[in-house]
């Protein structure tokens, strides 16, 4: 009996564990949750006395929120765009060439994803005022790409390596050159990788305030991640109810991006290329 | 060699290149030949600027204003001016300016000075003189226009000091005298703060000008002297003012440090601890009240009749008796700009008598004109202190207007909160405010008495 | 590295020729892939890098009078900020936040998760990983208002304390870092349990089944077995992982500030504050430097971490 019972317990153990790690994992979001439909939220956690939508269609109906989501989907999605794109073709020799000090320039690549960005800002900011790109959209966006593109590239090698070459090898056969057979018979079976690279990219880069802070100096210019500081007053007043609706507001694109994306990214597939070193 | 070069080459044509285009899909297209005046603010005084932009374009039909709000925590505002006005190309027509930047950002060279428009201009008489020092800038030129002004002083809860046994209204001599009602307020009252000072990084300038810099000019003595550009440092006026800190926190007659810890404090204080009789006192700005006001985030019409609003003393009660610091903020014409002479007039529009009369009926905030502080609308608004502040103002003291300025108060910040938090005595502390001062305007900048 | 396929690339292109000129030709050809990538990369990486070298040695100010004409100052923003008692506090601020953020906390509960995730019930798998990969999914920004206010005085966590009669706690004034930590936890464990749960998958089902005949314990299994075989893994995720946390800016400065009294400071805040509070461009570069050979180690010891992995 008593076997039986230890067992049990080993049992449930980790579905336990599993649920509880589960539970601490939503908590903190409960207060964005709840106060986002309490037009009197404050900072501590209370069920509003009537539900309202009301923080949502201030947000919502507001002309400029509406611009900084814009500016934030096109700053993101571009830049997302450009990673995906620069990173896959640099893969592609760096996966299939047999090139003397490859492994340098890998190195290289790593070596650069490692670097915090934060710490160049300010000469950035110098640099994009020296080029006159400061204040500019696309400036800013370039300047994103390139900071996300190493550790894209990296990614997308080493699902580059999880290709089989030989279906590139019959494409050539058959007459394609290299950038046919790059984009019909590798590219297809890149979607996992493409995808990965897409999220992690769209991810990093739609939560970041600092970079478009520094860069982009007009108001109408600037991105959600920035603009959410209006709910800031003068004296240290706080919209909660207001800052809780365009934070959720503010999670559904990453959210239904990696709906998507999951989809893609097959099981067992999740990021092995990532993995591998 | 060869392969810098080319580098070089590739990388100059590409960023002209890319400037081009972001050049082209940036600028703003000017539609129908209006001319276009950028104002940029912090986003608090959006409903003002509205107002003020409906009003410039009646009378300017060529004109179109463009508005500018700022939003970012504190210290992000004065460092995104500082971006925007570096550049030509981002640099706004007109900006609002916390005063204790005009000196910086005149010798940054960013702002154009007003004297000869000032001179030309009537108005300018009116405007309270004190004020004026707030945008002198070391030069000696004037770089801005104020608009709104504050004094700080003692807010006291008159139920909780009653019931301590204190005859109203309130007007303490000296440090002691507070000192002392407080501790009698602790007696008579158990769970209430007996006197709440702002005493931590987080809570930022506040810290520094409303605690600090408020008990340091009661001592008489300065943190700047313009004469020999020099900072001063009068050892015993800082440990004094440290001293006042240190027992407040000591004796327990202040906020518990994670109160004081909390960046949201001056809301916590005028939406929670001061209606709830949970405070007797709070040495404070005269804007308090704002948050009372109808529209404000705690409409309390009858706050006055608990609150009352009174001059903070001098150390030993030496003369000029009582003693306060001003802020501002002042409309500038960044030298950037293109539309010099429109801005100017946007500006005279903004800061005359209807104006400034209608700025301080929406803010609750004091005038800069002495013709707006006799209008009965001004003074008799409700929850107002404006007659105890006038008087206050005609005292008060300014922040040291050098470009040092905002890295010294954030070394005050640390000063107050490593006091007030009992990690240091007052005598360490002024001992580290020397060395951090030494560190930020170097020695040879420095006077220590 | 070397997979099946990179060695009939290898024969294929080896074929080819093996003279000089042909391995110029393929970078050549190489080149054409690699130009975009590399365009971007010296414009706004290795650029900003360089400039950071020299303008470490400035004044250069964003107002006052050192904004208009920038001077080298030589050592002097060094001298200043190894004087600065900030700055060591700073730095061991960041290790502490290194170490227990991103080492301990992301690295282990990402393994355990993905360890206990192994063949259970679907529905718990899908419920335990959507609500790890919500923290991930979740702006950094969202994760910090998300955490001021579940650990402020009357937020959630004491709000279920009080349940348990315990508390109220002022977490962000007494316990900050801890605050911080368990803030960036939340925000980055998923990435480590999707690496492991990859890797996981990865390990042959007969290795442990013919340890469980040879009568190896559970404990054994994982340090002989599952361990060393994800070893690779464990490397690259320990080092990903750390380096991304070195720079973790927006969540902490949004949380605390840097705060109370810089118990939160790490160097990316304090950077930012030098640089753009305190207006001292100079400086905060001079930090970022700092910063920035932090980096360069911790990628050095990353690359050893990889030669090893190759042999």
């Amino acid at each position: 009996m008593k076997k039986m019972g230890y067992r049990r317990t080993k049992n449930i153990l980790p579905y336990f564990s599993l649920l509880f790690i589960a539970a601490m994992f939503i908590l903190p979001l409960l207060w964005v949750i709840v106060a986002s439909f309490d037009s009197q939220a404050q900072q501590s956690l209370k069920l509003p006395d009537s539900f309202t939508l009301s923080n949502y269609s201030s947000v919502l109906s507001d002309p400029a929120n509406q611009r900084a989501f814009m500016i934030g989907l096109l700053l993101s999605g571009c830049q997302t765009l450009i990673v995906v794109f620069c990173s896959a073709l640099a893969a592609y020799p760096l996966s299939r060439f047999k090139l003397k000090g490859k492994q340098k320039l890998m190195l290289v690549i790593l070596f650069l994803t490692s670097l915090p960005i934060t710490a160049v800002m300010v000469p950035v900011y110098q640099l994009f005022l020296m080029i006159n790109l400061q204040d500019s959209i696309i400036g800013t966006m370039l300047f994103l790409s390139a900071s996300s593109l190493p550790y894209g590239i990296w990614m997308m090698k080493n699902f580059m390596d999880n290709v089989p070459v030989e279906l590139e090898e019959s494409a050539w056969i058959d007459g394609a050159s290299l950038f046919t057979s790059l984009r019909r018979v590798v590219a297809p079976l890149m979607v996992p990788g493409l995808f990965t690279v897409c999220i992690f990219t769209f991810i990093g880069s739609w939560g970041n305030f600092f970079v478009p802070f520094i860069l982009l100096q007009s108001p109408d210019k600037l991105p959600a991640s920035v603009t959410i500081f209006q709910f800031f007053g003068q004296f240290g007043t706080v919209q909660y109810g207001q800052l809780a609706a365009y934070s959720m507001l503010y999670m559904i694109p990453t959210f239904v991006l990696y709906g998507i994306a999951q989809r893609y990214m097959s099981q067992g597939f999740v990021l092995s290329g990532a993995a591998k070193g | 060699m060869k392969l810098i070069k080319k580098a070089g080459l590739t990388i100059a044509t590409v960023s002209l290149g890319l400037s081009v285009l972001s050049g082209c899909s940036d600028s703003a297209g000017s539609d129908s030949g209006k001319k276009v005046i950028t104002v940029a603010y912090p986003n608090w005084w959006q409903k003002w600027l509205q107002d003020l932009e409906k009003d410039y374009e009646k009378e300017n039909p060529k004109v179109d204003i463009k508005l500018q709000p700022l939003t970012a925590n504190e210290g992000g505002i004065s460092s995104k001016m500082a971006m925007m006005m570096k550049s030509k190309k981002t640099a706004p027509d007109v900006v609002l300016e916390d005063t204790f930047m005009i000196d910086a950002d005149a010798k940054a060279g960013y702002l154009e000075p007003l004297d000869q428009k000032l001179q030309k201009w009537g108005d300018w008489d009116k405007f309270v003189d004190t004020t004026k020092k707030g945008i002198t800038a070391s030069d000696g030129k004037m770089y801005g226009v104020p608009f709104s002004t504050d004094v700080q002083g003692l807010w006291y809860n008159k139920k909780l000091l009653k019931k301590a046994g204190v005859t109203l209204p309130y007007e303490p001599k000296d440090w002691q005298e507070v000192m002392k009602t407080a501790q009698a307020v602790k007696k008579s009252s158990s769970n209430v703060i007996p006197l709440f000072l702002y005493a931590s990084k987080a809570t930022g300038e506040s810290t520094s000008m409303r605690t600090f810099q408020v008990l340091h000019s009661g001592t008489g003595a300065e943190l700047y002297d313009y004469d020999s550009k020099k900072w001063t440092v009068n050892q015993k006026a800082v440990e004094d003012s440290l001293g006042f800190v240190q027992q407040v926190f000591d004796k327990k007659l202040g906020e518990s440090m994670s109160q004081a810890a909390d960046g949201q404090a001056a809301q916590t204080l005028a939406n929670g601890l001061m209606p709830d009789d949970k405070v007797a006192m709070v040495m404070d700005g005269n804007w308090v009240t704002a948050s009372w006001r109808e529209g404000g985030s705690k409409p309390w019409p009858k706050a006055l009749d608990t609150w009352a609003f009174t001059a903070f003393p001098t150390q030993k009660g030496q003369d000029p008796k009582t003693t306060s610091m001003s802020g501002g903020w002042a409309m500038s014409v960044p030298k950037n700009s293109d539309e010099k002479d429109l801005a100017w007039k946007f500006i005279q529009m903004s800061t005359d008598k209807e104006h400034q009369l209608n700025y301080t009926k929406q803010t609750g905030d004091m005038t800069v004109r002495s013709d707006v502080q006799q209008e009965k609308d001004y003074l008799n608004q409700p929850l107002g202190v404006y007659k105890e502040a006038g008087e206050m103002l005609k005292k008060t003291n300014f922040r040291p207007a050098v470009d040092g300025y905002p890295s010294v108060s954030t070394l005050i910040q640390e000063t107050v909160e490593s006091v007030a938090s009992g990690k240091k005595t007052p005598k360490q502390a002024t001992a580290d405010y020397i060395n951090g001062l030494k560190r930020l305007v170097k020695e040879k900048n420095i006077e220590v008495q | 590295m070397d997979t099946t396929a990179e060695t009939s690339m290898k024969q294929k292109w080896n074929t080819q020729g093996k003279k000089k000129s042909s391995n110029k030709r393929k970078w050549l050809q190489a080149l054409i892939f690699l130009l975009p990538s590399l365009l971007l990369l010296g414009i706004f990486f290795a650029g900003p890098i360089i400039m950071t070298f020299y303008f470490a040695f400035t004044d250069m100010s964003l107002t006052g009078a050192s904004a208009q004409n920038i001077q080298y100052v030589g050592f002097q923003n060094f001298t200043n900020m190894f004087q600065d008692p900030s700055f060591k506090t700073s730095f061991m601020k960041t290790m502490v936040f290194l170490l227990m953020s991103a080492i301990l906390g992301q690295q282990v509960l990402g393994f355990i998760l993905a360890m206990l995730m192994r063949e259970k019930n679907a529905t718990v798998r899908r419920i335990t990983g959507t609500a790890v990969i919500a923290g991930w999914v979740t702006p950094e920004i969202i994760c910090a208002f998300a955490f001021v206010t579940f650990f402020s005085d009357n937020g959630t966590l004491n709000h279920l304390l009080n349940i348990f009669n315990f508390g109220p706690v002022s977490w962000l004034y007494t316990f900050p870092m801890a605050a911080v930590v368990i803030a960036n936890i939340w925000h980055g464990t998923a990435y480590s349990m999707m690496m492991f749960q990859a890797a996981l998958d990865g390990v042959p089902k007969e290795i442990h089944e013919a340890a469980m005949v040879d009568g190896a314990g559970r404990w054994q299994r994982l340090w002989r077995i599952t361990i060393p075989s994800i070893k690779n893994t464990i490397s690259t995720n320990l080092v990903v992982i750390t380096l991304g946390t070195l720079g973790v800016f927006s969540l902490i400065y949004t949380m605390t500030g840097g705060g109370p009294a810089n118990s939160t400071s790490t160097m990316p805040v304090f950077m930012y504050k030098q640089a753009f509070v305190n207006y001292q461009l100079g400086y905060g570069t001079a930090i970022s430097l700092i910063l920035l050979l932090i980096g360069i180690t911790f990628s050095l010891l990353y690359i050893k971490f990889l030669k090893t992995d190759q042999e």
